[in-house]
């Protein structure tokens, strides 16, 4: 028998075997096992257990204050979403507030007090009494230091006032919502309140407000939906928006050209007197008015707008007819545009009217609103290079004060010196700037005031849910700091929750308004509640007061319009071809401020959202210059470069170039390194403060 | 698929002329998932994100250009279900139970078979390890495991959802949860409530009457998948669009 073993025959159960194997489970098996093993890595985060539970709250990163339930596990929040048939937002939460928090771990936090030097070279931290003990100096020396307040109206509010009444060489600069500061500039009383009582509305005229994407509460679109049919939103915009994409109307403009249809229509206005006598005769200035108005006939404007001349009247006889009637403008607006706008509301009647912007009367439980408006000042209003410290108050949702102007405020030569109390690392290169940590929604207790689109004025409660981090303070103790520093004593000291339960046991003793409480999912009269303590708990528990529909008489309101849009020009009209950088804000709802990384979600990962220095370009202008969709490119005005990502879009205008001023930081990033580039620094402000659409030469950059 | 009459198909009605385009739905939708946010070398074509938002134009230029914002997850396919058929490692189940399509991660070596065959581009290659912020790991959802990287995922009507929400009707002593003990993240958090979140097979819900509105349209639908979400517009543009639209066009907004 012949023994030896063939080269086939190895090669035979060589083959065999592999098929063999191939046709068992074993290499599945190995395959799953390898699937399994690969996904239990000691670094893939692993949630934490614990004690679930749902508590209800209030979102301060705006002023539209939605109610919110957090789920939570131990203390700490999940998950949030909105609080059902809560008057303030119905339920609805924007994406900000939807991740708020994240907020308290975002790469950004300010975890010491940081010193930045002039162009932000180098930064040093200091302990908080050390920074206390420079920041006393720094005070003490100073001739002219401003609080700045974006979120007047609060309980912290009343005492920066007070703090400003006392001590010789500070002013306090509240800023009111976008458009209404204009009523108060216009009736010359810094004391008026007022909201938009856009619900009641029968037409609504925007000049590019996102109405449906940030601009008020978030249930502000849905709320518009329901009601189609019965209320008209004319959009003017040079971008088809996602709000003038559901308008019922919307009118193409130039952009840049908001001052000069406004006043159009105000023109016509007084040209067809579509203005009613009472109106006419709250304005103290009429005849200077209707003189200086004479010159924006709907033909020359039209020539500067792009809107045809009889769009310009329809459009008028419109917002005259179809009464009650509001004129918004975007919260990017200038101050020209926002008295421009105003004034239309003035002349149509709007002004203290259901439908119109309503009248507010003062919260009680705190300080005079008049008397705080003696000490108070308007940011524009301030000489150039006159102040040498602004105290920036960012603990909310940061500031939306452009740096231009804080820089133009500021004494020159770098000299000039921010105090911000900031949760985030928001370095301003242009001056020495001292940040305090602050807490961050959840970490303390804090009251917010209502929407402003809302016709009523309103007040909530927000609960510290978890423990405030060491060495931050909230705005009640930073005040109490500075008034400590300055050697100031204040009416209301003591921890927060004492200086607050103060101001609710106020407003309970006034036995005005009613209160929802978010128990029951029902609102209820204040006077029905025993005692301060009931309305606190319902406050704190995430429910919100709502005042009487009480106001001042608008009948007892004059205005003088001139001083402020007499200095208004007709804007050259650029050549056709000219290219033109704009600036444009992608959802009001948190741009300019820090966001949660997982903001990466609706722009980086899916170019849902313009991310900061993306920019928008119509197809054919981007065809013109030989740019493709997603390729970078540099642009370049008078005033700088700066390189942005090109995203084709037919929505937008051809020939201009519309570049994001977004959220601060998305995905795992840092604020220092995507805040490094601003297109407001390209382009031209006018003297009103409104951005201009700037010639700018555009060049493919290949990296 | 064998179903029992009375089993739950739950589904989705989006009615697009009422979405804004805001990404509530997006970042809820992470959150619940404990989708991870993106780290700085992420683009569009390798993004995780189980529900994303679309931009639908009718192609014409300024200013006569129109458009729309479709929301598109997974359309949980009730016949044929590509993705299942493909799956080497039975990865993909489905839920007779409640008709949904379910990605099994802890089963999934990776292969993207799936991600080939699913028409509408719904499901997302997870190319990097989860990471998340120092600290807001504590933040992260105790119902949903995060996932390795090298693993497909997709939308799954919030599974964490369902399982709490049975464990609630076994408790209260009823055979099947009540619809109004279960929606999904992104139908909770929109804005506008332009996504609606139900039972497709009671013939009384919500969800069902919207999806048999002459308004109402699927995705792909001659493709014979029968997704279970639907949308909705009144604009005939829309629909003219959407029937014209193939699957490589969609790829459009497809990443891996």
């Amino acid at each position: 028998m012949n023994s030896k073993i063939t080269r086939r025959e190895v090669l035979q159960f060589v083959g065999g075997s592999a098929l063999g194997v191939l046709l068992s489970p074993l290499p599945w098996k190995v395959l799953d096992d390898t699937a399994i093993w690969t996904q239990n890595w000691p670094w893939t985060p692993k949630p934490k257990r614990g004690d679930i539970a749902y508590r209800t709250t209030t979102c301060t990163l705006c002023q539209s204050s939605c109610g919110m339930r957090a789920r939570t596990i131990g203390a700490q929040p999940v998950s949030l979403a909105g609080t059902q048939h809560h008057p303030f937002n119905q339920g609805a939460l924007c994406t900000s507030g939807l991740l708020a928090h994240h907020l308290r771990y975002h790469p950004s936090r300010v975890k010491q007090a940081l010193k930045f030097s002039v162009q932000a070279k180098s930064h040093s931290t200091l302990s908080a009494d050390d920074a206390f003990r420079e920041l006393s100096a720094v005070l003490k020396n100073s001739s002219s230091v401003v609080i700045v307040d974006e979120r007047a109206g609060r309980t912290v509010s009343a005492l920066y006032a007070e703090l400003a009444a006392s001590a010789r060489t500070v002013s306090y600069a509240p800023v009111s919502a976008r458009g209404i500061s204009s009523l108060n500039r216009l009736a010359g009383n810094a004391s008026l309140q007022a909201g938009y009582d856009v619900d009641n509305a029968k037409c609504i005229l925007s000049f590019g407000a996102p109405l449906f994407d940030g601009w008020g509460t978030p249930s502000l679109a849905a709320r518009f939906f329901d009601k189609r049919g019965t209320q008209k939103l004319i959009q003017i915009e040079p971008v088809r928006s996602r709000t003038a994409e559901m308008a019922s109307k919307w009118i193409v403009s130039r952009p840049g050209t908001d001052l000069a249809a406004a006043l159009s229509f105000a023109h016509v206005l007084l040209e067809e007197r579509l203005v009613s006598a009472s109106a006419l005769k709250s304005i103290t200035d009429i005849d200077e008015l209707a003189l200086f108005l004479g010159a924006f006939t709907p033909e020359v404007v039209s020539k500067q707008t792009g809107i045809p001349p009889a769009t310009l009247r329809e459009t008028a006889r419109a917002i005259a007819s179809q009464t009650p009637s509001v004129c918004v403008t975007s919260h990017a607006a200038g101050d020209d545009v926002q008295d421009a706008v105003m004034l239309l509301n003035i002349l149509t009647g709007a002004v203290g009217t259901q439908g119109g912007i309503t009248l507010r009367a003062e919260i009680p439980g705190m300080r005079s609103a008049a008397a705080s408006a003696k000490q108070s000042v308007q940011i524009d209003d301030l000489p150039d290079h006159s102040v040498n410290v602004f105290i920036l108050d960012e603990s909310l949702s940061g500031s939306s004060i452009p740096d231009t102007l804080l820089q133009d405020k500021l004494v020159s030569g770098g000299q000039g010196v921010i105090i911000s109390l900031s949760p985030f690392v928001t370095p301003r290169p242009f001056a020495l700037q001292y940040i305090i940590p602050s807490t961050v929604m959840f970490e303390t207790l804090g009251d917010t005031t209502g929407p402003f689109d809302a016709a009523r004025s309103g007040l909530a409660l927000s609960s510290a849910l978890l423990p405030a981090p060491d060495g931050t303070l909230d705005a009640l103790q930073f005040v109490q700091k500075c008034a400590e520093t300055l050697s100031v004593s204040l009416s209301s000291t003591g921890s927060s929750e004492e200086i607050l339960k103060k101001r609710i046991g106020a407003l309970h003793a006034s036995k005005r308004g009613q209160v929802f409480m978010t128990s029951t999912g029902e609102t209820t009269d204040v006077k029905q509640l025993a005692t301060a303590d009931d309305l606190w708990n319902a406050l704190v528990e995430g429910g919100c007061w709502i005042d009487e529909a009480v106001g001042v008489n608008a009948r007892a309101l004059s205005f003088r319009v001139m001083p402020s849009i007499k200095h208004t020009r007709q804007t050259q009209t650029t050549d056709s071809n000219t290219l033109l950088v704009y600036p444009i804000v992608e959802s009001s709802a948190y741009s300019g401020k820090t966001v949660s990384p997982l903001m990466s979600k609706v722009s980086q990962e899916s170019g849902l959202r313009l991310s900061a220095q993306d920019a928008y370009l119509n197809p054919v202008t981007a065809a013109a210059h030989q740019i493709e969709h997603g390729s970078t490119v540099a642009l370049r005005t008078k005033n700088g470069t700066m390189n942005v990502r090109a995203k084709l879009d037919a929505r937008t205008m051809p020939d201009v170039i519309f570049v994001s001023c977004t959220a601060q930081s998305c995905g795992n990033q840092s604020a220092i390194a995507s805040s490094a580039q601003d297109v407001r620094l390209l382009c031209e402000v006018s003297s009103g403060g409104s951005y201009t659409p700037t010639p700018v030469t555009i060049q493919k950059v290949y990296l | 698929m064998e179903t029992t009459q009375k089993s739950p198909r739950y589904g989705m009605v989006i009615d697009v002329d009422r979405c804004t385009g805001c990404g509530n739905c997006m970042v809820a939708c992470a959150v619940e998932n404990n989708v991870p946010p993106a780290q700085a070398k992420v683009t569009e074509r390798t993004g995780m994100t189980w529900m994303r938002v679309s931009k639908l134009d009718n192609g014409l230029p300024f200013p006569e250009n129109r458009s729309v914002y479709l929301p598109v997850s997974c359309q949980q396919c009730d016949h044929h279900t590509p993705c299942q058929s493909v799956c080497p490692q039975n990865a993909v189940e489905y839920d007779i139970e409640s008709g949904i399509v379910a990605q099994i991660p802890v089963r999934c070596f990776g292969c993207r078979y799936c991600m080939t065959a699913c028409p509408y581009h719904a499901r997302y290659y997870n190319w990097f390890d989860p990471e998340w912020a120092d600290g807001i790991e504590r933040t992260l959802n105790p119902d949903v495991s995060a996932r390795m990287r090298g693993v497909v995922e997709k939308c799954n009507f919030c599974h964490g959802r369902l399982q709490a929400a049975r464990a609630k009707a076994a408790a209260d002593g009823r055979k099947t949860e009540s619809e109004s003990d279960y929606t999904t993240a992104c139908a909770e958090c929109c804005p506008t409530q332009a996504i609606r979140f139900g039972n497709l097979a009671d013939p009384k819900s919500e969800v069902s009457i919207l999806s048999k509105s002459p308004s109402a349209f699927r995705l792909l639908e001659d493709l014979g998948t029968e997704p279970k979400v639907y949308f909705r517009s009144e604009q005939e543009w829309v629909h003219t669009i959407v029937k014209k639209t193939s699957s490589s066009e969609l790829k459009e907004h497809s990443n891996g």
